[in-house]
């Protein structure tokens, strides 16, 4: 029987290649951005957890900063006294540009005791030794620096330090694959003290890897480290600090989850068409095999193996494209939002899980999929479904008044969840962004169980009377045929009908995120220079020396030097956040925050007193605090009191933002180095002339990057810009596949009506206006899919933009999306018709005789 | 009156094969055959004689491989599709087997078609349509879908359809095949009637002796040749 159904199964399959070629397109296709974005979500925790417990071997604990300036070295002494601890190994870290010649890299710098270190990392040389402890112009660099530069044991390249370049020698080469994974990205080793005094943290660790005694219990020994230490420094384990990169991962993968449920959710419409055009076309076949004597569930068992075979090579299609798709997904991300983290690069493995996965959902979803119309098959007599006038019957929607409340219950149920959940206070955890989106699965699940019912309303209403009067009968005949097998369509429908709604809701929030970051940047970044060493996409920035600033006074046509600084603070709930520091005396001069809560002027005035700060809402939130409470904020010298003097609007999306004066941030951090340098120019200065002087003179031997005001904010457009543009990917793919089930549904409906069609033709209807009828068929799906597509997306953007601010901290107010709301108009209008060109021209050709046949 | 203008339909050496595989079928073979205005002409034949092809090579609905096809004068064979359709549209009504009734339209919607097809304006076409269905007796079944009619009922629709353009000519394939006996007489006497109150050329494709007798004309085919033809003057009705 196997054989027999094998036999079958493959003839149909390669008998029908552009329909299977078509069903194989939309599962590969689902599949692919399903497994694109788990591989991508997969790789890069990874990666981070790799890069964390790569970098700390062996420990068992690691002290680590609360800020990104680091933590006292007394604190090494600290740790070395507690009971528990068998070995402390201090270390501090850098990312910096290196220069070897006319090539040029980023990488991270391990200033580490060589004699200590190797307690708790190994290090896999190829070549050489490690540095020696008193040297401090010896490096030994990872291989894959060593060939990013071009360099070996003997030959020398250049760190930038907070005061220039300067020369290293290459002492030892070790594998980059070996304990320092591909994660770290291009790495290097530098002797403790020379690393302090480069990166401008003398008397300063970023981190102490401990090793517990032996007999003593890790988690005794934290919780001594915790009494010990205080709140200046955090204590846990390595992998625990990827926690951070899972906030940061949780509100990216979010979108991408929903991007990926959304093309399956496509996806697995056109498999529903696909099968059921299948099934309509064999009713006569199948039936004659039941009447030969085939059993009912042999024959459900030959559908389904049907949609199965399809289902398992699309599945194995789409799970290499989402390999290739997760490459590239991992770059941008890495690239342009996680490099941050310190985050170079994630090595994206086809892992068993995902395989398992990825088949499971695309099998699955084909059989699921089949099943509806393989039951209805085996449902009707053989001698029923052998009837030639059997064929092209109107399907009756039943249970219309349970479909009808169950739909309406899912969509409430969905609102009622979203409303009573929504946070007043704190931000968003994980689990309840998890609830959210589960919330918005049932609500689209609400308006699909809904469509079928809500069908014929629209076409009646709305689209008979529209159609008859733009194109006469022909209209009328169009609109009739919508509705014919209102699920069948109502599936093509939802699978348009969702991509519109992610195109609307993306293209809001990124309308909204932008004109925010506009208006923001507008008011808040108002230099004419600034000026930083990093290296654009090296993803490597040295701090810059104190010394820089008082020079770059003196250069003709400067007016104003300001440091600023930018790094991470540990806020009081353990949780990271943004911390700025800036002198605002000189800030008020070129800048103004706009303000959520209390005057900008009233603020700065607070600040410049000192022990003020300024922070934003979702900082509010998680601290529980308002416009003039008091704020900890922990500091490497203690809990550092402030009070709040204003609440300012913040775009950055790393959990909320403290601001603080600079002497409070020079006096508690123990820190003058500057993140950057904002340059305020006298009037009538040429700010082309002024960056050339400063280029000229600092330019090569600090390898600073001045950029101008408009540069700056068309540097960050573009961050925004990468991003939705791998969103606009996702979305795409998703309307592509859309654009298959329309056509796909369009050719079922056309094979169903074949003697319809025949019989049109017979009396007196031109090829034209058979194409006409088949396009308005199409035309009504986009409308349909339009209509319900995007209120839903204005929705979706509604809620996603309220909420951003409690789920990564960004104030961004809700602005319509015109622009996308555009393009998805478009999309609606035109795909439809345009896919349906084949099918109507199908349509059209049909051999007249051939499609009145009754045998 | 000559004799080419009283002849509606003209078929002179006309063949029609078909392929199936690596094997030619003839279907029609060397057919001539002239039919007048106000002829009941009744085709009959075994499965695969060539008939229904025959009434499609005449009604423009397939191509011979050789010979003409003339229809009221107009040679079919130089006609491109379009213009096929309008000869079809505007000269020939249709009766099929099973009815084809569009299952999404009305009594009154499908018989109004044809009209609203060549651009009758919608209450011209419906009271035009409306009136036929009333003389045949349907006007109170015009607002309902051919999945409330009967069989006869149906069949009738599709004869009003095939009427309300007033063409000269009318083809029914075995119009009563798929009816009871006394809705398929029913049928025929109205096919009867509107040859002779309405002047109509009736060409009917049938398998059944008794439908056949309503024609007064039998053209009697086999493999793809006219194997007899001879007048019978209607006797059945």
């Amino acid at each position: 029987m196997t054989a027999l159904y094998a036999k079958f199964a493959r003839r149909y399959l390669l008998g029908k290649k552009g329909r299977s070629l078509m069903t194989l397109l939309g599962i590969a296709l689902g599949v692919t951005m399903v497994s694109a974005v788990m591989l991508t979500n997969s790789a890069i925790l990874a990666s981070y957890e790799s890069l964390l417990s790569a970098a700390a071997g062996r420990a068992d604990l690691q002290v680590s900063a609360a800020s990104g300036s680091g933590f006292p070295e007394q604190v090494l002494a600290d740790v070395q006294t507690v009971r528990e601890v068998g070995a402390a190994v201090p270390a501090v870290t850098s990312g910096a540009p290196v220069v070897a010649g006319e090539r040029k890299s980023g990488a991270t710098f391990y200033g580490v005791d060589p004699a200590l270190d190797t307690q708790v990392r190994s290090y896999k040389l190829k070549d050489g030794r490690l540095p020696r402890r008193t040297d401090g112009r010896e490096t030994a660099i990872s291989s894959d620096l060593a060939q990013a530069l071009g360099i070996g044991v003997g030959q020398t390249y250049s760190i930038l330090t907070t005061t220039g370049l300067q020369e290293f020698t290459v002492v030892g080469i070790f594998d980059a694959g070996g304990t320092v994974r591909g994660a770290l990205g291009p790495f290097g080793i530098l002797p403790l003290r020379t690393a302090q005094e480069i990166f401008g943290k003398v008397g300063k660790l970023d981190l102490i890897d401990v090793i517990v005694a032996k007999g003593s219990d890790i988690a005794a020994a934290r919780e001594r480290l915790t009494e010990a230490l205080g709140s200046r420094v955090r204590v846990g384990t390595p992998v625990e600090r990827s926690r951070d990169m899972q906030k940061v991962l949780d509100s990216v993968k979010f979108v991408l989850t929903m991007a990926g449920s959304i093309s399956l959710f496509a996806g697995a419409f056109i498999i529903y068409t696909n099968v059921a055009m299948g099934v309509a076309e064999r009713r006569r076949d199948l039936s004659i095999l039941r009447a030969l004597g085939l059993r009912r569930r042999e024959v459900l068992s030959l559908v389904l193996s049907e949609a199965g075979i399809l289902g398992l090579f699309g599945s194995v299609l789409g799970l290499f494209w989402g390999y290739g798709l997760a490459g590239a997904m991992a770059r941008q991300l890495t690239g342009q939002v996680l490099v941050a983290y310190g985050l170079q690069k994630a090595q994206v493995t086809l892992d068993g899980v995902t395989t398992a996965l990825a088949l499971i959902v695309g099998v699955g979803t084909a059989l699921f999929a089949a099943a509806g119309p393989a039951r209805e098959t085996v449902r009707v007599s053989p001698v029923e479904a052998m009837r030639p006038d059997g064929q092209g019957d109107t399907a009756r929607e039943r249970h219309v008044v349970l479909r009808a409340a169950a739909g309406l219950l899912l969509l409430a149920g969905g609102v009622a969840f979203t409303y009573l959940t929504w946070p007043e206070q704190g931000m968003l955890s994980a689990l309840m962004l998890r609830a959210w989106g589960v919330a918005m699965a049932l609500m689209l699940l609400g308006v699909v169980i809904l469509l079928p019912v809500l069908l014929p309303l629209v076409d009646r209403w709305l689209l008979r009377p529209l159609l008859a009067r733009v194109l006469g009968v022909t209209g009328r005949l169009a609109a009739d045929n919508l509705v014919r097998n209102p699920r069948r369509t109502a599936a093509t429908v939802c699978a348009l009908m969702v991509s519109l709604a992610w195109m609307v809701a993306m293209g809001g929030v990124k309308a909204s995120q932008v004109a925010s970051f506009d208006n923001w940047y507008n008011k808040a970044v108002g230099w004419d220079l600034n000026i930083s060493t990093s290296y654009a996409g090296l993803g490597a920035q040295v701090e810059i020396d104190p010394a820089l600033a008082r020079d770059l006074a003196a250069v003709p046509g400067v007016r104003l030097v300001s440091p600023q600084k930018m790094t991470r603070a540990m806020l009081a709930d353990g949780d990271p956040a943004f911390l700025q520091a800036f002198d605002h005396r000189l800030l008020r001069q070129y800048s103004e925050a706009p303000m959520e809560a209390g005057t900008w002027t009233a603020a700065a005035d607070a600040m410049e007193q000192g022990g003020g700060a300024l922070i934003t809402p979702a900082v509010a939130r998680r601290l529980h605090v308002g416009l003039g409470d008091d704020l900890t904020l922990p500091a490497p010298d203690g809990d550092l009191r402030l009070k709040v003097v204003g609440i300012m609007t913040d775009v950055t999306p790393y959990g909320g933002t403290v601001q603080i004066d600079w002497q409070d941030y020079a006096r508690h951090w123990n820190d003058q180095t500057a993140s950057n340098i904002a340059v305020l120019l006298q009037q009538g200065a040429d700010p082309a002339i002024v960056r050339k002087a400063i280029l000229d003179r600092w330019g090569d031997a600090m390898h600073l990057t001045v950029r101008r005001n408009r540069e700056f904010w068309a540097e960050l457009r573009a961050q925004y810009e990468g991003f939705y543009k791998l969103m606009d990917g996702l979305i795409w793919i998703s309307i592509l596949v859309s654009g298959l089930a329309i056509a796909n549904t369009l050719f079922a409906s056309i094979l169903e009506r074949r003697r319809e069609i025949g019989v049109m033709r017979a009396v007196g209807t031109t090829r034209g206006e058979v194409i006409r009828v088949v396009l308005g068929e199409a035309f009504s799906t986009g409308v349909v899919g339009a209509i319900f597509g995007m209120p839903i997306g204005v929705a979706i953007h509604w809620v996603m933009t309220s909420s951003m601010e409690f789920i990564n901290g960004s104030s961004v107010h809700p602005v319509m999306g015109w622009g996308a709301v555009g393009s998805g108009l478009l999309v609606a209008l035109l795909l439809a018709p345009l896919v349906g060109l084949l099918p109507a021209r199908w349509a059209a050709r049909l051999d007249v005789v051939d499609a009145l046949r009754y045998e | 009156m000559s004799e080419d203008v009283k002849a509606v339909v003209g078929l002179s050496h006309v063949v029609k094969e078909f392929r199936r595989g690596d094997t030619v079928v003839r279907a029609v073979d060397g057919v001539d055959l002239t039919i007048g205005r106000g002829e009941f002409v009744a085709i009959m034949g075994k499965s695969g004689s060539g008939k229904s092809t025959l009434l499609h090579l005449i009604s423009g609905l397939q191509q011979p491989t050789a010979g003409t096809v003339t229809l009221l004068g107009r040679d079919l064979t130089r006609l491109t599709d379009d213009q096929l359709t309008l000869v079809r549209r505007d000269q020939i009504g249709f009766v099929f087997q099973f009815f084809n009734l569009l299952p999404t339209l009305t009594a009154l919607e499908n018989v109004a078609l044809p009209l609203l097809l060549a651009r009758v304006k919608t209450q011209e076409a419906e009271a035009r349509a409306r009136h036929l269905l009333a003389t045949i007796g349907l006007a109170s079944r015009a607002g309902h879908k051919p999945d409330e009619l009967s069989g006869g009922q149906m069949q009738r629709v599709a004869i009003a359809r095939a009427l309300v353009n007033d063409p000269p000519l009318l083809f029914a394939d075995e119009p009563t095949g798929n009816l009871d006996s006394v809705s398929g007489e029913e049928i025929l006497l109205l096919l009867k009637e509107m040859q002779t109150g309405r002047g109509k050329t009736i060409l009917m494709v049938t398998h059944d002796a008794k439908a056949a007798a309503y024609g007064d004309r039998l053209i009697t085919m086999r493999d793809g040749r006219i194997t007899m033809d001879e007048r019978t003057g209607g006797s059945a009705a």
